[in-house]
This record gives C-alpha cells, sequence and structure tokens, in this order.
C-alpha cells in the first residue's frame, strides 16, 4: 500500500522560530521537511504515512489576516494534494488552537481532504472546531506532547487508511455532537452499577451521555418602578452601525460592539445593519428595529412607561459563537450597564 | 428471601418422540407441546421450529423470549399469576433452562416488530442469537380481535415455557448461585458501613402491546412498590409488550434482569442491595407524577444511598424515567439512570425526549435509529411479509437482492434499557 | 350530548390539583375515526382532519392559548413516522377577564418534546392497507383508553 501522504502545519513557536516576539511570522510552506513535533510523528508514522510538507505560520499573523493566510495555505496544500493534513498538537494555546482548528476545517470543507488536529479540551479553538474536524484531546502543556503525538498518531493512521472511526472514546476525538454506537466492554448493567459505586463514594465517573447544557440564569426580581428605570437593549442579532465599524464577523463572532444611541429614535437602512449571517438579512437591512427595537422604547419612555432608553446597546452575532465567549461578553457587558446605572435590559436574539 | 437457582446448560435442542433433557440436550415432542398451546380455543394452530446459534436463520416478528424455569422448592410455582397460584415466590430452589429460550412469534397486528437474526450482523446485535431457540407461531382463530389474540399468545408462551420447564425437574444443575436479600434490620445489622443500594425497575404499561404483568395484574393499576429481586427470578414479572423491540424487555430478560445480578454479584461487597422498587409509565400524565412522586418517598423511607433506574419503550417514558431521576435525587438519594436513545438516522437530533441536569450519571444502550443492513438469510421464522411497514423500516427496507436495510430498532433487545446488551454510544 | 366528567385532575408544574366541584372539563383531540366514535356520544371529542403531526401541532396551538395537557403527547413506543394516528387528552384554560389563560410551561415543554421527536424520524410513506391502518387505530384507541380511564376514575 501506498503511503498516506500528510502535510503537517505549526506555529512559530513549535517550529523553533521563536515565542510570542515571533508570533507575526508569516505563512511559510517547507516542502519536504519534517519540522518540530512532525520529527515525533514521522517516527510513529514508520513506512505507513510520511510528512511531505510542514507549513509554518505565527499565531497573531495568522490571526490577524485570517482570510488571507487561510487562502494562501489552502492554495499550498490544494497543490500538495495530501491524503491528510494534521495541524499542531496546540495544547492549551488558544490563538494557536485557533489556528489549528480554522484551519483544518476548512482543509476538509473546502478542499474535500482529510483533516484533524489535536489540543486541549478548553483550549477555545476545541469548543469552535470540534463538530468541523476531528480534535484529539491532548493534555493542556506541550510536557504532553508523547502523549498526544501517541493518540494522533494511531488515529491519523486509522483515518488516511479510510477505516471506520469509532465513538469518540474509543479513538480519543472529541465528540462531534453526533451520537456513534460501539461495543462496549461490559453490559450496560454492569457500567451503571460501577458508575453508581463511583457516584456513591464521590469518585469520578464519566456519564455516557451528558444532558443538554441547560445553562438556566434565576430571573432578577421584576422591575418594580419602571416609570423611573433606565433600560439597555442588548442583541445577540448583530445590529451594527451601518458598515459594520468594529468588523464583528458573521458568525463565530470574536467581539462584541458598543455603539450610541444618543438622538436616535428611529434605526434606519442608512444608519444601521446587521452583521448576522444566520438569517436572511433584508428585513433587518430594511429596518433594524425589527431585531432592537429603538423606536418602541422611544415610544415607551416619551408615554412615560420607562424611565428613559439607556443612551448605548449592545450587540454581538450569535451565529456558531462559542459558548465560552458569549459568557465573556455577557460579563463584559453586565459589568458596564451596571456602572452605567442600567436598571434592567432587554436581550433581543434573531 | 434466599433463593437457589440451579444452572442446567442446554447445549443442543432436536425435535424427537420422548420430551426429555438427557446429558445437556432438550429432545422436544411438538405433539407434546401443541395441546398445552390449543387448550386456548381461541389459537387455531401453532407450528415449532428450532434455531439455533449461527444458522442462516431469522425469526421474525418476535413477541416475546422466555427461559424456561421450574420451582422445585419453595412456595409457589414459575410464573405466579399465569400458570401457578399467586403464592408469593422467590425464595427456596428454582431450575433454569440456560443458553436457551422459547420465543413466541407471530404477526398479531401489522406492524409487529422484532427481528432475531441467528447469524450476520443483525447477530451481534441481539442477545437471542446466542440462545437456542424453540420457536412458536401460533396461528389464531377466524376474526380474533387483536387483544385478544395478544393475551392468547403471550400466556400461551408462559405455558410453553412452565412446561418445558417442568422437563428439569429431577435434573442436577451443572451451577447453582445463591440469592439472598436481607429484612431491612437485618441488612443494616449484618452490613452497617455499606451503602443502602436499591433498584427501580420502571415497567412499561399503557395499553395494548404495550403491558407488562407482575404476578398477574396489570402493571399500569398499581402503585409503586417493592419486591424481593428473587421474586422476579421465579417469573413474577412477565412481558404483555410488543412494540419497540429494540428497547422493550421481553420475560426472559426480566427472569434474568441484569441489573439485579450485577448488584447482587455486589451485595455485601461495595453495598448493600436492599430490594427492587417496581413502577409503571402510565399514559396518563397525573399518573406518572403520582407514581414517581410514590418511588421516591419509597426510596427515602427505605433509607436508600443510591438506586440504578432503568425503563422501558420510546418516547414518554423518558418523561417518567426524568421525574423518577428529578424526584429520587431530590430525596438525596443518588441515581444511574439505563436509557437508550432516538438521535436520528445522522445521530444529531436531541436523544431523548426529556430531559434533567438531575440525570448526571446515564448508561446509554446506544442510538435505536442506527442503519444497519441484514443480509438475506435462507430461512424465515414467522413471515417477512410486514418488514417494511414497521418503525425503523421504510419502503426500500426488503431491497432487491433480499438483503434487509434496516434502523437496529427493529432488532429484539439491541438497545435494551435494563443494561442486558454491550452496545452503547457516545 | 357529552357528559360532564365529575372530576378531573390536572397537570401542572409538577403540582397535581383535585378539582371536586369545579367540573373542570377535559377534551379529546385526535385524528383516529375509531377514538371518535368510541367517545364521540360521551366526550368532548374534537377531530383533526389531518396526519398525527397535525394533532401535535393543534395541541401545541391550544396550549399555547392556555389548554393543559392531561395525557403525554408521546404515548405508546409506536413511532411516530410508523402510526398515522395520534389522540392526546387536554383541559381548557380557564379565561381571565376575557384575556387568554397563561400557558402551562409543563405542557409547552411536553408538546415541544414530542415535536421535535416526531421531526427527527424520517418521512414515512402514507399507510394505505385497510387492516394495517385498522390495528394503527385499535392501538390508538387502546392507549387512549388507559388514559380515559385514569381520567374519569
Amino acid at each position: 500500500m501506498a503511503k498516506i501522504k500528510v502535510v503537517h502545519y505549526i506555529n512559530q513557536f513549535f517550529a523553533g522560530i521563536g515565542g510570542e516576539e515571533k508570533a507575526d511570522t508569516p505563512a511559510e510552506l517547507h516542502k519536504g521537511e519534517v519540522i518540530g513535533p512532525g520529527m515525533a510523528f514521522k517516527t510513529g508514522f514508520g513506512d505507513e504515512a510520511e510528512i511531505i510538507a510542514t507549513i509554518v505560520c505565527g499565531d497573531s499573523y495568522f490571526n490577524e489576516n485570517i482570510e488571507s493566510a487561510k487562502a494562501e495555505i489552502l492554495g499550498w496544500v490544494k497543490d500538495l494534494a495530501p491524503d491528510l493534513f494534521i495541524a499542531g498538537p496546540a495544547f492549551n494555546a488558544g490563538r494557536y488552537g485557533v489556528a489549528c482548528g480554522t484551519i483544518a476545517a476548512a482543509v476538509k470543507e473546502e478542499l474535500g481532504i482529510k483533516s484533524m488536529t489535536g489540543m486541549y479540551v478548553e483550549n477555545p479553538g476545541a469548543d469552535m472546531y470540534k463538530d468541523k474536524t476531528y480534535i484529539i484531546q491532548t493534555k493542556d502543556s506541550a510536557a504532553g506532547m508523547r502523549d498526544a503525538v501517541k493518540k494522533m498518531t494511531a488515529f491519523a493512521l486509522k483515518y488516511g487508511k479510510g477505516e471506520k472511526i469509532g465513538a469518540s472514546c474509543e479513538d480519543n476525538y472529541m465528540n462531534q455532537g453526533v451520537r456513534v454506537n460501539f461495543f462496549e466492554k461490559e453490559r450496560g448493567s454492569s457500567r451503571a452499577v460501577k458508575m453508581l459505586i463511583a457516584k456513591l463514594n464521590d469518585k469520578p465517573y464519566t456519564t455516557e451521555y451528558p444532558m443538554p447544557d441547560f445553562d438556566r440564569v434565576e430571573p432578577n426580581p421584576a422591575v418594580k418602578d419602571m416609570a423611573h428605570a433606565t433600560i439597555a437593549l442588548v442583541t445577540s442579532g448583530g445590529i451594527v452601525v451601518k458598515g459594520n465599524p468594529d468588523h464583528i464577523e458573521s458568525s463565530s463572532a470574536s467581539k462584541f460592539g458598543e455603539y450610541s444611541l444618543a438622538g436616535v429614535t428611529d434605526l434606519d437602512e442608512n444608519t444601521f445593519e446587521t452583521a448576522h449571517g444566520g438569517y436572511d438579512p433584508v428585513y433587518a437591512n430594511q429596518d433594524a428595529d425589527r431585531v432592537l427595537p429603538v423606536d418602541v422604547l422611544r415610544d415607551l419612555e416619551k408615554e412615560g412607561v420607562i424611565g428613559k432608553l439607556h443612551e448605548k446597546y449592545y450587540a454581538t452575532v450569535g451565529n456558531g459563537t462559542a459558548v465560552a465567549s458569549a459568557k465573556k461578553y455577557g460579563e463584559e457587558i453586565g459589568k458596564r450597564l451596571v456602572a452605567d446605572g442600567v436598571d434592567a435590559v432587554i436581550l433581543t436574539s434573531t | 428471601m434466599r433463593l437457589e437457582l440451579g444452572k442446567i446448560n442446554i447445549t443442543d435442542i432436536q425435535f424427537a418422540n420422548e420430551s426429555k433433557i438427557e446429558k445437556g440436550v432438550l429432545y422436544v415432542n411438538p405433539d407434546d407441546l401443541k395441546p398445552v398451546v390449543l387448550e386456548d380455543e381461541k389459537i387455531k394452530d401453532v407450528v415449532f421450529d428450532i434455531a439455533k446459534p449461527g444458522e442462516s436463520v431469522r425469526i421474525t416478528p418476535v413477541k416475546d423470549v422466555i427461559e424456561p424455569r421450574v420451582k422445585v422448592e419453595g412456595k409457589g410455582g414459575i410464573f405466579p399469576g399465569w400458570t401457578s397460584k399467586v403464592d408469593t415466590v422467590g425464595s427456596g430452589k428454582t431450575l433454569a433452562l440456560k443458553g436457551m429460550a422459547v420465543v413466541t412469534a407471530g404477526k398479531i397486528v401489522g406492524f409487529q416488530e422484532g427481528i432475531i437474526d441467528m447469524t450476520g450482523i443483525g447477530a451481534q446485535y441481539t442477545p437471542f442469537s446466542k440462545t437456542l431457540n424453540l420457536c412458536m407461531v401460533c396461528e389464531p382463530v377466524e376474526g380474533l380481535k387483536q387483544h385478544d389474540y395478544e393475551a392468547a399468545v403471550r400466556k400461551a408462551g408462559f405455558r410453553v415455557a412452565a412446561k418445558v420447564g417442568e422437563l428439569a425437574r429431577g435434573i442436577e444443575p451443572d451451577e447453582t448461585c445463591v440469592y439472598e436479600t436481607q429484612g431491612i434490620k437485618e441488612g443494616i445489622e449484618k452490613y452497617p458501613d455499606l451503602p443502602r443500594v436499591g433498584y427501580v425497575s420502571m415497567l412499561q404499561t399503557q395499553g395494548l402491546l404495550h403491558d407488562t404483568y407482575v404476578y398477574g395484574v396489570d402493571a399500569k393499576q398499581i402503585i409503586p412498590t417493592i419486591i424481593s429481586p428473587t421474586e422476579v427470578m421465579d417469573g413474577a414479572i412477565v412481558s404483555g409488550n410488543c412494540v419497540s423491540a429494540c428497547d422493550k424487555n421481553p420475560t426472559y430478560i426480566h427472569q434474568n434482569n441484569p441489573v439485579v445480578e450485577d448488584l447482587f454479584a455486589q451485595h455485601g461487597k461495595t453495598l448493600n442491595f436492599v430490594c427492587q422498587i417496581i413502577t409503571n409509565e402510565n399514559v396518563y400524565l397525573a399518573d406518572k407524577e403520582r407514581s414517581s412522586n410514590m418511588t421516591a418517598k419509597l426510596c427515602r423511607m427505605l433509607d436508600l444511598d443510591g438506586v440504578v433506574v432503568t425503563q422501558e419503550g420510546f418516547g414518554n417514558p423518558d418523561t417518567d424515567l426524568i421525574m423518577n431521576c428529578k424526584k429520587i435525587e431530590a430525596e438525596g438519594v443518588k441515581t444511574v439512570i439505563v436509557t437508550d436513545e432516538y438521535a436520528g438516522r445522522d445521530g444529531k437530533s436531541q436523544s431523548l425526549a426529556d430531559a434533567d441536569a438531575a440525570a448526571d450519571a446515564v448508561v446509554t444502550g446506544g442510538n435505536a435509529n442506527e442503519v444497519i443492513v441484514l443480509p438475506k438469510l435462507d430461512k424465515v421464522i414467522g413471515m417477512l411479509d410486514y418488514v417494511n411497514k414497521i418503525a425503523g423500516a421504510s419502503e426500500d427496507t426488503l431491497r432487491p437482492d433480499g438483503t434487509l436495510e434496516v434502523e437496529i430498532q427493529v432488532i429484539t433487545g439491541a438497545t435494551n434499557e435494563m443494561g442486558f446488551g454491550v452496545l452503547s454510544a457516545r | 350530548m357529552m357528559k360532564q366528567r365529575e372530576c378531573c385532575t390536572r397537570f401542572a408544574r409538577g403540582i397535581l390539583f383535585f378539582y371536586g366541584d369545579n367540573k373542570m372539563k377535559y377534551f379529546i383531540l385526535t385524528n383516529n375515526p375509531m377514538a371518535a366514535e368510541e367517545f364521540g356520544d360521551t366526550h368532548d371529542v374534537r377531530f383533526v382532519d389531518g396526519r398525527l403531526i397535525d394533532v401535535l401541532i393543534r395541541a401545541r396551538d391550544l396550549i399555547n392559548e392556555g389548554a393543559v395537557l392531561l395525557s403525554h403527547p408521546l404515548y405508546g413506543s409506536v413511532k411516530p413516522n410508523e402510526t398515522p394516528f395520534r389522540s392526546v387528552l387536554l383541559q381548557q384554560g380557564k379565561s381571565q377577564d376575557g384575556e387568554l389563560p397563561p400557558a402551562d410551561t409543563e405542557s409547552v415543554r411536553l408538546i415541544g418534546n414530542a415535536v421535535s421527536a416526531f421531526e427527527k424520524f424520517i418521512d414515512k410513506k402514507e399507510v394505505t392497507d385497510p387492516k394495517l391502518l385498522e390495528d394503527f387505530m385499535v392501538v390508538d384507541l387502546s392507549l387512549l383508553k388507559s388514559a380515559v380511564e385514569s381520567a374519569d376514575r
């Protein structure tokens, strides 16, 4: 059987170029070279697979020039036409993890080439890309390199040969949100009894079916005196000042924006629009009040139903945005609202 | 209560002139069994057949699977309320024919499910590909209503299993297991340091083809109660449930309840197995509320530290399961629940019809919507004409080459929610 | 004429309310002709001329307008893409000052889960075989009866 051809992607640190100070290193293609962790993969692959090229890119460079860097790298990978694309492992390095996830997902999605990466479960890249490429779960630092390479090598050979990939727990990749059947070693009742004994003794155990995540928030007590309350608007529907000055992404938003409503009584198509890429934007662009109801709140203000509308609003795009990111934006927005003396918030979605 | 269960390993089944068990071989004369079936005038005829592991045989549509047993010492007899009086069973000595089963098959309704393949990929999914199966296909009298037909076949199965079980009387078992539970005070004194563990067994109880019986009582009429797990070994719980083949609990699985076995294996070592609590899965929401309230209350009154909860069937039992789990946890009793999943053919849908954060320890029997292709087999016991009508099948199920493209939910016991099988999902 | 039920139970937010003197009525929403025939003279039957999903969606609409579920909308283990029939027991919500009663959150949750459970099964061709249709009707009726028996007790 022919060797599986692999292209490997790593950052400036693992390529030995340098740390943070070299993170702006542009993407480089090293044909026929095996660099850094690639050496360990090479040993693991034996004569079943070979790394035909290594792509090195600085983390800052990739994340700040995401579209052009991605296009450039995709171009190289397309020409190299490997059987498999491996990025990382990135461990708990956030920007490296996001870069690995982004490029691995793009290689699979846009070129139809098998791709995989490896990182720590809490790396933000994991949450963003685990359903778009295979992400092998690694430890949180490069001290876990040996373990990571072992797992990634085993997966790469199986995947590269076109063998059937088993359930996530069998093949050490992060669950992709898809339920996959497999045969356990012990019957269900034995597993249940073992799990109960662990639970009774406060020992760790892993549920086989995590319940859908209910991050329920207890509502605050009702606002008693609406007539004197300051009400703010916050949306995940992507309503931004025309031109999207903060460049909030149409999906997987990496930030939120703060915009002024001073003197604004009605949002119209000349001044506001949506940055959201997950719904038909026509109606939101025609009249952004449909998503962020400034006009109605101004009416209520006039009628004396509410004290006043807060003069700033906050917006992000909820389309595919990682829960961890959304939480972070929420916390920051909350702090600013409290500091501004806002009494209540209306959250709108799409 | 103390029950000795003597196991007689059956290594082959053969039709013969004389019905007997000799050197592990079960010889059956169908003419001995036929009258047992036909004593119910609702059944016009019955055909017996034998299916062995590895043979190119498909049994379908399967109604129930039953293990022949006989009670040789102690109160009562096998299947109390059916083939025996309603004496309390579960103590003394019982003999079981291991490695074999009586399988009732036949089309009670046009969408009757249940496939047991004795070979091929399907055999990996059903536990009954590993048993020697004495199959009986019953034909009803003309114009028999669905309810009467179901009851007739159900009861005929118990009678045949009891009759075959009788052949074991006087035979020395190959192995004997002793199962014993203590009274509450006795148990606490004997195992003062071990956590007190119960088993909550949810029974399917909704109507025609969806019923379970306890000592002959339709379990939808019961309020939750406690029984000794040794009682179920004597057939105190039997199945009238024959919808959702993959996750219904045939009588065989009640008799060989895997949770009971595995809790007994730990009894006196890591835990004190106190009792089995049985509850139901009714259609009416207030019944669900009442039953789960009672179940949680029993767990509390018995001072249990933990329970395993198992369910049966698709859809609304998920609501019972979650209610039980939530309320039992709220009593400070730790739970592990056993279920299966309907995550869609692509595995991407929400697996359960209900959910709660309290259910933080779940064992799954796998995704019942997984699609597999069953090979064409040489022989069918029962009939195949219905097969594209059933859940987990489609118009294209029966393919031109004779193979069947189906979801594993058509296979008897594939995703059993008592944890009888090894299939799981992540 | 339909008979006023003596007593009904209402399921809401995990609490069981008993209406002794109130004589709260319930009704049966069904697309099963056999159920309509069986209970038409004695109960308030609202027939839905449509598919199983139409019954669920009609029930969802009524729940949004304040009706409360008395039976589980996913009853039976017959899969929702298999049987064409479904019957649901509902209780009319009490309107207050002409306003719609508030929706019962537990009912909203259950009916929502039932609709999404329906959606995850593949769509199958309509059942036309009369014998098979009858079998489905019989099983649906049996499941419904077990709920009605509980409700009328």
